[in-house]
């Protein structure tokens, strides 16, 4: 179903987090974490990764996880 | 509260088919789907000593535990975004046990089975653009523009004079950029934007400039029909390549689950 195309799949963390953090759908209700708190996070994370320290960090540990081609 | 014992229900996707979802996911426990009126959420139960409240704000501070699942989130809905249509959640969308999931896709099944129905055969792609500022100043300075005669009245001017022509000098100069970076981001989503379905610019992130890549100037998402997308990607590559003698870096990335494209389903949960 899906296009048989993928390009540049060895996304950075903060690629993900932009998606996964930021975006899609929540439903209230009877959910455990509010829209709110993740939103406040996200922006904290925001700021962190804009230090140029935080990024040496990600690109040491973090992006090789989130960074890994995914085989898809 | 949640004792540390309980376990909550981690949300994916929803689809409107059956997945298949034997050996997908790194977690210790199965996914599984919860099914209610023709549609099926992929879920997994987690511990709500890792996901409750206030256990997830301390481990969202971790960015290795984070790094790690957040790959898992997106792995997860891409493989079932391999067969299926898919809304994606977002990370950490936890309800308390399947049947208030139940609740609220029955409150809200409607509005995800008309979403899904225009998601289907779709995918989001992603084209961020950088700008090495350093490079467009230089060229914008040789275009003879406003900035470079005022070059030269500051070399003639009195020093009093020469001070203030110098701070006009440097806003003109700060103005023209930021425009004529507007420039690219606008022509790049004109180009793009007939061939995808939607397009949504969202707030630049700031990655690269520690790379070298320069300054972000565009965070753009598109849902491009899969039937386009090898022309999708062959245009962003070509926009690459015209810009690139212009200090622009274009950067493509797909298929994406679409993140940026369910608002009808955001706004219905909101309300």
């Amino acid at each position: 179903m899906r296009s048989a195309i993928a390009v540049n799949k060895d996304v950075t963390l903060v690629e993900l987090l932009d998606r996964v953090l930021d975006k899609g759908v929540t439903v209230s209700g009877d959910i455990v974490i509010s829209v709110a708190d993740v939103d406040l996070i996200y922006a904290g994370l925001r700021l962190l990764l804009s230090s140029v320290e935080t990024m040496e960090r990600l690109r040491g540990s973090a992006a090789e996880d989130a960074g890994r081609e995914r085989a898809l | 509260m949640n004792t540390p014992e309980e376990h909550l229900v981690y949300l994916y996707c929803v689809t409107t088919e059956p997945p298949e979802l034997e050996g997908v996911g790194d977690r210790p426990d199965a996914l599984y789907a919860v099914s209610e009126g023709g549609l099926h959420a992929v879920v997994c139960r987690v511990e709500a000593r890792e996901f409750g409240e206030s256990n997830l704000r301390r481990n969202l501070d971790d960015l290795g535990w984070l790094a790690v699942e957040t790959t898992n989130h997106e792995r997860v809905i891409e493989a079932v975004m391999r067969d299926h249509c898919v809304i994606p959640f977002r990370f950490a969308t936890l309800f308390k046990t399947d049947d208030s999931l139940r609740l609220q896709l029955r409150a809200h099944g409607g509005q995800f089975r008309t979403l899904l129905e225009q998601l289907d055969d779709k995918a989001e792609w992603g084209v961020k653009a950088y700008c090495d500022f350093e490079k467009l100043e230089h060229d914008v300075r040789d275009e003879g523009s406003m900035v470079s005669s005022l070059d030269k009245a500051v070399c003639t001017a009195s020093p009093g004079k020469a001070f203030l022509l110098r701070r006009k000098r440097q806003e003109s100069a700060k103005t023209a950029l930021a425009d004529r970076a507007a420039r690219y981001a606008e022509q790049i989503v004109e180009t793009l934007q007939p061939i995808s379905v939607q397009a949504r610019t969202t707030e630049v992130v700031p990655q690269r400039e520690a790379e070298g890549y320069g300054e972000m100037i565009l965070n753009a998402a598109f849902l491009v029909c899969n039937g386009d997308a090898r022309a999708f990607v062959d245009a962003t590559n070509a926009l690459g390549e015209r810009y690139a003698g212009e200090g622009i870096f274009i950067e493509c990335s797909g298929p994406w689950p679409p993140y940026n494209f369910c608002d009808p389903a955001k706004a219905a949960m909101d309300a």
